[in-house]
């Protein structure tokens, strides 16, 4: 508990540094306007009457993110670590995983709207998209960088192709996909507002754009937030997932 | 036990001729060594044996069979890279029997495993470490292991202890020479890259050395059980002595001959005279 505590020192610090920085800006020097940049005391105060909309909000927004991120990280692993290994597909499909990666996912929201016959489901596909061409795009590369020492490793010992897969090109290329799958959960996050802005009714983004509406900035502050601590404990809880998969590197 | 037969056996890479028609027989349970300067095609050799590089199929025989790829009857020892860093150096083994012997159980695999680790004088406190948290050497040894444990009747080493520190050469040399020696019948045939001609003289019944590239054999010396060197003998015995000389003026006049061969070649571009090709370029006077 002890090394916990030191670990975490740092972090703490700077997080009030942070939280000074913005008591001076609006309570003491009154820098910031008032209005967009409510005292912190008075965002604190307003917690326990919206905390159980926070939280139905979240159960909602993750149920988004969860179902969108692990369905994009189940395709795209598997899609790109066969393109990846097969030179010819790559060659043919590369030009068009160029193409409609390029398209910005929330310019997609009138066809997903359109396409599918639920919000949550529309919404879904968005966050799905928006992390699928991330882990997509990596696990490619990261596949077909693989050492081509530990595939003939894996060739001397006649590795069957699935136990070869699982045992030696996930693992040698798992530094690389989880770089993408790290970058792909914040993409969601970002989407995930985008999604909640068209039919939701409840949602961590939802709650920010509802009070904005009304020009509630103080509330509009506590959603950015309780978002933002929601954000930091879902990439706490992935760091430690990647630092077991990779606790064989050197860096780790 | 396997023999091998190259018959003029050549490879390129793309268009470039790496080995020029290698004859060689390999009697099953011999100590091969391949000596030769570096980028002669040793390890080359060792990956068409291997079957790592494609060869034509008449050329290399293995066991009087054609080599077409991989196979777990040539076991494969690399000097870096041998074991999969996610794995710990047990399961480096454990995963090499499994695919060997896949009706042993999980049980059997890690006591066969830990009796190899034991014949290779390491701790089995070891089997669970990463190899990056053990020495250079102990991950050799871990891959000598392997090697054996699945009871190859080919081994492959390709410079294994390149990377090692003098003493644990000489010790897992020494290991290595016990364990392929304690096998009195069935021993297998063990072929084995080295640049070192002291290496070679100690662990080989056969030395073959390869000219430089595209290279051919141009020496080959064999040992009988009574006239092998010992390391007690490598530098005490005037025969071992004079053949150690022998080996090193052959390497030696090979490393003047590329020099002499590049410095033409220099000289013949400058010149634009090699082999009627254009010069790669021209020097020309700077006229102001």
């Amino acid at each position: 508990m002890e090394i916990n505590t030191k670990n975490y020192v740092s972090i703490i610090v700077i997080g009030v540094c942070i939280l000074i920085a913005y008591i001076l800006l609006t309570d003491v020097f009154r820098v910031l306007s008032s209005f967009l940049f409510p005292s912190i005391f008075d965002v604190i105060k307003l917690t326990p009457d919206y905390i159980g909309q926070l939280f139905i909000g979240l159960k909602s927004s993750l149920y988004l993110l969860v179902t969108a991120y692990v369905l994009a990280v189940i395709s795209a692993i598997a899609l790109g670590t066969l393109i990846g290994l097969k030179s010819g597909l790559r060659k043919n499909v590369t030009p068009y995983i160029n193409a409609f990666s390029a398209i910005p996912v929330p310019l997609l929201t009138p066809y997903a709207i359109n396409l599918f016959p639920t919000f949550k489901a529309a919404s879904i596909f968005l966050i799905w998209l928006a992390a699928f061409w991330v882990i997509l795009g990596t696990t490619i590369g990261a596949v077909m960088s693989i050492d081509k020492r530990y595939l003939e490793n894996a060739a001397t010992l006649e590795m069957p192709g699935i136990e070869k897969l699982f045992k030696v090109i996930l693992p040698a290329a798992s530094p690389a996909i989880l770089v993408g799958c790290s970058v792909a959960l914040i993409l969601s996050f970002m989407m995930l507002a985008v999604a909640e802005m068209f039919g939701a009714t409840s949602g961590m983004a939802y709650f920010v754009q509802y009070y904005s509406d009304f020009a509630r900035f103080d509330l509009v502050m506590l959603g950015f937030l309780f978002t933002a601590s929601v954000l930091v404990f879902i990439m706490y809880i992935f760091d430690k997932i990647k630092h077991r998969i990779l606790h064989w590197t050197i860096n780790n | 036990m396997l023999d091998v037969s190259m018959n003029n056996l050549q490879f390129a890479y793309d268009k470039e001729l790496v080995l020029s028609g290698v004859d060689y027989h390999a009697k099953a349970g011999k100590f091969i060594c391949f000596l030769g300067l570096s980028g002669c095609g040793k390890s080359t050799l060792l990956r068409l044996i291997g079957g790592l590089e494609k060869s034509d199929p008449e050329q290399l025989l293995v066991g009087g069979k054609p080599v077409y790829g991989p196979s777990l009857d040539r076991a494969m020892v690399f000097q870096d890279y041998s074991l999969f860093p996610w794995m710990t150096a047990g399961e480096n083994i454990t995963i090499a029997l499994k695919q060997k012997y896949n009706r042993w159980s999980k049980h059997k695999r890690k006591e066969v495993a830990l009796e190899w680790i034991n014949n290779l004088g390491l701790d089995e406190d070891l089997f669970d470490k990463l190899p990056m948290n053990i020495s250079g050497g102990q991950r050799q040894r871990f891959a000598v292991a392997r090697a054996f444990a699945i009871d190859a009747p080919l081994l492959l080493m390709d410079e294994p202890f390149g990377s090692l520190d003098a003493v644990t050469t000489a010790l897992l040399q020494d290991t290595i020479l016990e364990l392929w020696q304690k096998e009195k019948e069935n021993r297998k045939t063990i072929f084995f890259v080295t640049h070192s001609v002291d290496e070679a003289l100690l662990l080989a019944t056969d030395i073959v050395v390869l000219g430089q590239a595209p290279s051919k054999i141009i020496y080959v010396q064999s040992f009988t059980e009574e006239t092998k060197p010992k390391r007690e003998t490598l530098y005490t015995d005037p025969a071992v002595l004079e053949l150690r000389n022998r080996l090193i003026k052959i390497i030696n006049d090979e490393i003047a001959e590329k020099a002499q061969r590049l410095k033409e070649e220099k000289s013949n571009a400058l010149s634009g005279k090699s082999k009627g090709k254009k010069p790669l370029f021209f020097l020309r006077k700077k006229v102001n």
